[in-house]
């Protein structure tokens, strides 16, 4: 089990940036692993990661298809990938992670 | 955070996901003010010592101007929140600042939507480099708020207006030019191209170029390829919520459901709508939607119709010229683009319960 924290962000800002919390969540609750996930749609920040959560993650993973601001990950383990990644294979994305991770 | 690639699709989504709102805003306060204002609504009141000098908001028309130039001003500034956007997402807060005066800059000399996409590019590696400058301590704190923002935006914005200001405005004027002398079945052809453009990319640069285009030549008194732009942004996402209907064991729930807001959001002109589609499976959504617009768009100028508003969707159908035309180009091109994609698509991600696609994933995890 990996604590992982996510963030999602897609071009409008309406769709993908909330199919693939989803997803991730699904996906991480399957896989016996602890998730949160921000979104950062349109409408602004929502379920934000909080500086002590960000401190005992074991992974950030963004999963973005626009800039995503990262200073607040100094020193962390971040992951950045497209988003489409995480519609065609969240499972597949957190394996890898664990995999990387030797967890 | 060295030696990361430098991701372009990136930077440009960025840059359109800042300024899909306001070009919304913009469009649909336009389309209103000129619905209930009437066509000449935008000279309804005579320019003062300020264009609000005469401002009455207090009668009809008055009140209508307002409104309108709420929406005008939205659209003057949509090219400067998308080269800030873009600027702001190569090199941060910093390029924000000349971002958006240059992006002004260039919607104002009619090099539009291109002067600012390119300029942002340039801003954004000038910002870069000036951000790697080793200075004396003492004045390390007047980078971000001083010298940062005044050289940056001098540089770039001197070269911009030396360099490229003309001469993008020219190839604009050479381009509205020849439409211009088009004529019978060119003018189906033009509403063809636009059409497709608008499909192409939906709510992305090529899109947004065509707009551009459109809006300019609205601005000069040409009207029909405002009519291709609305109907090329319209008919993707309400063809890809066709598809789900003609082909609804294809798609899965998430893909149904985000279909059902798609409609709505393609009747009110918003092709971002159908992005979801786009993103998941574009090699057989942008060609279905290409197919559909190009075909709309080719009937409706086609048939001469012609918008004075740029935006608003079905709700400005009943002002334009020859609506009817528009409605049965709208439908045709929506039922081709439903009726190619409800084929083409794969079917398999069934239900809920989809199926992993394998992919050969491999990520590059980084300590920040």
């Amino acid at each position: 089990m990996i604590k992982i924290l996510a963030i999602t962000a897609c071009t409008a800002g309406i769709a993908h940036t909330y199919i693939a919390r989803e997803k991730l969540e699904n996906a991480a609750k399957e896989m016996g692993d602890f998730i949160k996930v921000e979104t950062q749609g349109s409408i602004g920040v929502e379920n934000e990661l909080k500086p002590e959560e960000i401190r005992e993650a074991d992974i950030i993973l963004i999963a973005a298809d626009i800039r995503v601001n990262k200073d607040r990950f100094m020193g962390k383990a971040v992951v950045e990938i497209p988003i489409s990644m995480i519609m065609k294979s969240p499972k597949g994305v957190i394996s890898k992670i664990h995999q990387k991770l030797g967890k | 955070m060295a030696g990361q690639k430098f991701n372009v699709k990136k930077h440009v989504m960025t840059g359109i996901s800042y300024m899909i709102p306001i070009v919304v805003c913009g469009g649909i306060l336009c389309a209103l003010a000129k619905g209930f204002g009437g066509y000449n609504i935008g000279s309804a009141v005579e320019a003062g010592a300020t264009p609000f000098s005469n401002l009455n908001p207090f009668t009809w028309s008055g009140f209508w101007w307002g409104v309108n130039k709420l929406g005008s001003v939205a659209m003057d500034f949509a090219v400067a929140v998308m080269t800030a956007g873009v600027a702001y997402s190569i090199a941060g807060r910093p390029g924000i600042v000349p971002g958006i005066v240059i992006g002004y800059c260039s919607a104002q000399s009619k090099a539009g939507f291109l002067g600012g996409l390119l300029m942002a590019f340039i801003i954004g590696a000038f910002v870069n480099w000036m951000k790697t400058w080793k200075l004396p301590k003492w004045c390390e704190g007047l980078m971000p708020v001083m010298i940062i923002p005044v050289i940056s935006t001098f540089i770039c914005g001197m070269i911009f207006l030396c360099l490229f200001a003309i001469p993008l405005s020219i190839i604009m004027n050479v381009f509205q030019k020849w439409i211009v002398s088009l004529n019978g079945g060119a003018k189906a052809v033009i509403g063809g191209v636009i059409g497709a453009c608008m499909g192409f990319d939906m709510g992305g640069p090529v899109n947004k170029t065509a707009s551009m285009a459109a809006n300019a030549l609205g601005a000069d008194g040409i009207y029909g390829p405002m009519a291709a732009k609305i109907i090329g942004g319209m008919t993707p996402p309400i063809g890809i919520f066709i598809a789900t209907l003609i082909k609804k064991n294809k798609f899965s729930k998430v893909e149904l459901e985000t279909a059902k807001t798609a409609f709505p959001m393609g009747l009110c002109f918003i092709t971002e709508g159908v992005l979801p589609f786009a993103a998941a499976d574009p090699v057989r959504v942008i060609p279905s939607c290409m197919i559909g617009s190009a075909l709309a768009g080719a009937i409706a100028v086609g048939m001469g119709c012609e918008s004075v508003a740029g935006h608003g969707g079905i709700f400005v159908v009943p002002m334009m010229k020859n609506p009817v035309w528009f409605l049965i180009a709208l439908i045709a091109g929506s039922a081709v683009t439903g009726i190619i994609y409800g084929l083409l698509k794969k079917p398999g991600t069934e239900d809920g319960e989809e199926k992993e696609t394998d992919l050969d994933i491999d990520l590059d995890i980084q300590i920040q």
